[in-house]
């Protein structure tokens, strides 16, 4: 059996969405992301609607970026099974999407004879759940591989395989090429009610109303994040099937200059509240520290400021493990919030009301490790609503790789120069960032439309002046290429526009 | 070693190269230059040379430098216009991606492509960067309508955008007060300066002119508990460091003006012994680095307070520079080619006139909010209170009225002068922005020729709002005559060429 082919213009922006799907993923977050590309892979049509104006925007924006190898999930759950199989498929997909992929290793911390203990606990839990390449050292040999380990380390877990990526890379690379074969992407779509079709009938589609129009359904995928609740209330009319309970957590970002502190991620020995504050090398050589743990109420699932009191408690904490953290060379601060919900493992099933509604819920730590497993567990899900099953002929893997002018030899910077000079015009001082590389990442096909976007694909503003030189250039450069005044550019969320309008003309 | 490229910029290598064309890296080459260092090259990342003079539009330079008060933007072209006549040459958009110990340059210019450069002196003159929220942990939100100061000064003088209709300044820094300032004259309401410190940090000059004359609030020993909004800001939490409730302040544009960092990336790169705390450099009498051939100036050396002595101390690093490299004419500090330095042509104002548009609308406000005349006898207790501060020189005397009803506390006749002016009639010089059409910024920067009442310096500045010139437009023609009635005129204070279409 075959399909059409894929559309040439990827249809990203249109608004009119009253229109007939085999599945429509609710949320673009790590999930849904790696959703839409295995399903890009198949004849159905899909299509993921965002309420945000880009993807990403939920705990995939914010959380650690580790890719864990999987000795914590406790055996026999969702967790372990998924984290492992996840963990191993990255560095495969790393190369396939084209996104950042960095395997530092790890090192689980014990101080106490009790914590030790719970080091052996995770050398069997690894054990049980198939990890390779865990081992045990003592405090000497862990800290002569890392010297700013603290001397109170009695015994170190180690394992080879912890990885770091940019959470929000991965969704972006995972959808740019969903989207270039042929799944729609609509953004800034907020789902607000749903009508389902009697549970017996087997072809009547769901009816989705959303906030730019209506869509139809054979099969809908929750994958709302901490908004998964609220979905699934939809579904039955009222009551939740789980509930969200969110979990903030956060984080200090330090400079470059902070590079060297750690080669590897470092964690402390894990407790009941989770795996605790750690101390991460980013992808790019930045420092990261955190999180700290908070559970707020459902209210509260967008709540992602920073509090006095969390930061102390994530310096405190941390100090523990690595003291002598350079704080001072802070460049910002975020936080995150982690959907947790009263069951303890992931919610990955069909709803308990409709066969045809699928849940991927609850996808808190290790959700992003397993995200590209859980992708692959939704598929056969949908397998078992949709017997037409069939692989698209023309299905392209992959995405076009970013040109990173930082990361090239100068031979390549010479020749894309030649080819493009606007490669040769610096606009991120911090980050080495040409107009050339902010140009391509607007126009790809989940292109940037605001500043924090940018920042997300090409990092003007993730450095260390946090966009106080870039910010002008970007909104110029933004303004320039869609066409739009720099007045209705926006920083991240609609509404938050950047700069008003020159003095005696609006505003 | 000539790279093989190099035939794209020029026949010959240059002898010294100067990173950075602001007031430091500009002084630097220009006495290097008349030491008669053969080629001089000043690379720049910005469009424009004159580094960030540009955008700070209000007065306060050049009193020692020049011996008169000149604006940000005059500064920088008198030191541009220096430059161009001593034959140094400037590449903008230009950006030095690293530099070695050996002085290897690689470099990426808009212009000439990717390109090395080795010469056998450089002079770092990259300046600094403003710390950021999270260099003080501000906790809360990261909503639209937060940015650092000197951002917002670009974004406001230089770019033309508003930002905001209620402001809260996180940090007394010189900028931030400055830009208090200018948010007043542009209509803005700023509710508060919020420091951390029981002292501000800025000049005193800077908190007199810029606060107490608008009537802002300054909360010493205060901090920012939170910045709250989603979408955009919405308030900030104060509370005071002695304790009590914290209090919520509404705003839509939180700066902050935190302090500054030297930029010190090319400086690390080439293994310079840098500063412990500062991060800036550890350098020499003679300005220069623990790296052979290589000088530093300017505030990619240490945070200045005035750009009057960074051009003095880069004047020391451009002549060093030189006589590293065997140039003869070299004479040490303080010489009498250092007496002279810099002090070419004065701007006396052309005669050339651009009228504005809108010039009747601009010169027809209301006199009704003319301070009434005061003896420095009748002066009631509310000036009394606050001891009166010098703004003419930055030594920021305070002065005061004595039991006699005589001032007090002055060093020099300016000094009195500006006190019984002070007293008597309060004024200032207007500094803003007029619209320009045409221009390669939306926006001309301009002041007038003298001091205007300071009750009517809000009045002022709404009504040159309205005001549009065309380029192009040189230094120090008339914009407007007779602002308002009050006899004085307002003039550009920079040269603006015609955008080519």
């Amino acid at each position: 059996m075959s399909c059409g082919k894929r559309s040439e213009m990827p249809e990203t922006t249109e608004n009119k969405v009253d229109s007939l799907y085999d599945v429509v993923i609710v949320g673009a977050g790590i999930v849904g992301a790696f959703l839409a590309y295995e399903l890009s892979k198949t004849c159905w049509k899909v299509a993921v609607v965002e309420k945000e104006p880009d993807v990403a925007l939920g705990a995939s924006k914010a959380n650690s970026g580790i890719i864990h190898a999987g000795y914590d999930p406790e055996p026999g759950t969702l967790k372990a099974s998924l984290n492992v199989e996840g963990s191993r498929l990255y560095e495969g997909l790393s190369r396939e999407l084209s996104f950042g992929y960095k395997k530092t290793g790890s090192f689980v911390v014990a101080l106490t004879e009790q914590e030790e203990h719970a080091l052996t606990g995770l050398m069997e839990r690894g054990r049980k759940n198939g990890v390779e390449g865990i081992e045990l050292l003592s405090g000497l040999e862990a800290r002569s591989l890392e010297p700013s380990l603290t001397n109170k380390a009695l015994r170190v877990l180690m394992a080879k395989s912890t990885a770091v990526v940019d959470p929000w890379e991965v969704a972006i690379a995972a959808l740019e090429s969903a989207v270039d074969n042929g799944v729609r992407l609509l953004l800034g779509t907020c789902v607000t009610g749903v009508s389902t079709p009697m549970p017996g009938s087997s072809e009547a589609p769901f009816e989705l109303e959303t906030t730019q129009g209506r869509l139809f359904a054979k099969v809908v995928v929750n994958a709302a994040g901490v908004h998964a609740g609220e979905m699934s209330a939809l579904l039955s009319g009222g009551s939740a099937e789980f509930e969200i309970i969110p979990r903030r957590g956060q984080y200090f970002v330090l400079d470059k200059a902070a590079g060297p502190l750690v080669k590897r991620v470092i964690y402390p020995a894990p407790s009941a509240l989770g795996k605790g504050v750690l101390v991460i090398p980013t992808l790019h050589g930045n420092i990261m520290v955190g999180p700290d743990n908070e559970t707020l109420s459902a209210e509260e699932a967008e709540s992602v400021q920073t509090t006095a009191g969390g930061l102390a408690y994530v310096r405190d904490r941390a100090a523990l493990i690595v003291p002598g953290i350079p704080f001072h060379l802070g460049i910002a601060n975020f936080s995150g919030i982690r959907a947790e919900t009263t069951e303890k493992d992931f919610i990955i099933r069909a709803a308990k009301s409709h066969s045809r509604w699928i849940h991927a819920a609850g996808i808190k730590s290790p959700g992003l490790s397993a995200a590209p497993a859980i992708a692959g567990r939704l598929l056969s899900l949908i397998r078992e609503c949709l017997p037409a099953y069939s692989l698209k002929p023309d299905f392209r893997p992959g995405r076009r790789p970013r040109p990173v002018l930082a990361e090239m030899t100068s031979e390549r910077r010479r020749q894309l120069i030649a080819e493009n000079p606007m490669f040769s015009h610096i606009v991120c001082r911090c980050e080495m960032v040409s107009e050339a590389e902010v140009v391509d990442c607007i126009h790809r096909s989940v292109g940037a439309r605001t500043l924090n976007g940018v920042k997300r694909r090409v990092r003007p503003g993730g450095g260390r002046c946090q966009g106080g030189f870039c910010a002008p250039r970007i909104l110029e450069i933004l303004s320039r290429e869609l066409g739009i005044p720099e007045t209705e550019i926006c920083l991240e969320h609609i509404g938050s526009h950047v700069v008003f309008g020159k003095r005696g003309t609006s505003l | 070693m000539t790279p093989s490229n190099w035939t794209t910029l020029s026949d010959a290598p240059p002898s010294l190269l100067v990173i950075g064309a602001g007031p430091a890296g500009l002084s630097a080459a220009i006495e290097a230059k008349r030491c008669g260092v053969d080629r001089v090259l000043v690379v720049d990342r910005e469009r424009e040379p004159g580094g960030i003079l540009n955008q700070c539009i209000h007065a306060g330079f050049g009193l020692f430098h020049y011996g008169e008060e000149l604006t940000g933007p005059e500064y920088a072209e008198r030191l541009v216009n220096s430059a161009e006549e001593s034959g140094v040459e400037i590449m903008q958009e230009t950006f030095v991606a690293t530099l070695d110990h050996d002085l290897n340059a690689v470099l990426f210019s808009k212009s000439q492509g990717y390109f090395q450069v080795k010469t056998k002196a450089v002079v770092l003159a990259m300046g600094c960067r403003e710390r950021t929220r999270a260099a003080v942990a501000v906790p809360g939100t990261r909503p639209a309508g937060v940015f650092s100061a000197g951002t917002a000064q670009r974004l406001i003088n230089i770019e033309g955008y508003a930002l905001g209709q209620r402001a809260v300044i996180v940090g007394s820094g010189d900028i931030g007060l400055i830009m208090a300032r200018r948010l007043t004259l542009e209509g803005v309401d700023v509710a508060a300066v919020v420091e951390i410190r029981e002292t501000p940090s800025g000049l005193p000059r800077n908190v007199s002119q810029c606060l107490k004359a608008f009537s802002i609030p300054l909360l010493l020993s205060h901090r920012v508990a939170a910045i709250e909004g989603t979408s955009r800001v919405t308030g900030v939490v104060v509370e005071s460091l002695a304790g009590g409730a914290p209090e919520r302040i509404a705003c839509d544009l939180v700066l902050f003006s935190v302090g500054l960092i030297p930029e010190n990336e090319l400086s690390a790169m080439t293994g310079a012994e840098l500063l412990g705390g500062t991060n800036g450099l550890q350098l020499t009498g003679e300005m220069q680095t623990s790296v052979p051939g290589l000088f530093a100036c300017g505030n990619t050396y240490r945070v200045y307070d005035l750009v009057d002595e960074v051009s003095r101390e880069a004047g020391i690093a451009g002549r060093a520079a030189a006589a590293y490299l065997g140039c003869r004419k070299y004479s040490a500090p303080g010489g009498a080619d250092h007496a002279n330095f810099g002090r070419t042509t004065s701007s006396s104002f052309r005669t050339k006139t651009v009228l504005g548009r809108d010039r009747d609308e601009a010169s027809q406000f209301s006199h009704s909010e003319k301070a009434p005349l005061l003896l420095a006898a009748d002066v009631d207790e509310s000036v009394t209170d606050e001891p009166l501060r010098c703004i003419i020189c930055p030594k920021g005397c305070r002065m005061g009225l004595g039991p006699g009803g005589e001032i007090t506390g002055y060093k020099c006749r300016r000094g009195y002068e500006f006190a019984l002016q002070e007293l008597r009639d309060p004024s200032a010089v207007l500094t803003a922005t007029v619209a320009i059409e045409g221009g390669t910024w939306p926006r001309l920067p301009c002041k007038t020729t003298k001091a205007i009442p300071r009750a009517l310096l809000r009045t002022a500045a709404a009504a040159l709002s309205k005001l549009s010139v065309s380029a192009p437009v040189t230094l120090g023609d008339i914009l407007l005559r007779d602002l308002g009635g009050l006899g004085v005129d307002v003039v550009a204070t920079r040269s603006m060429k015609q955008m080519q279409p």
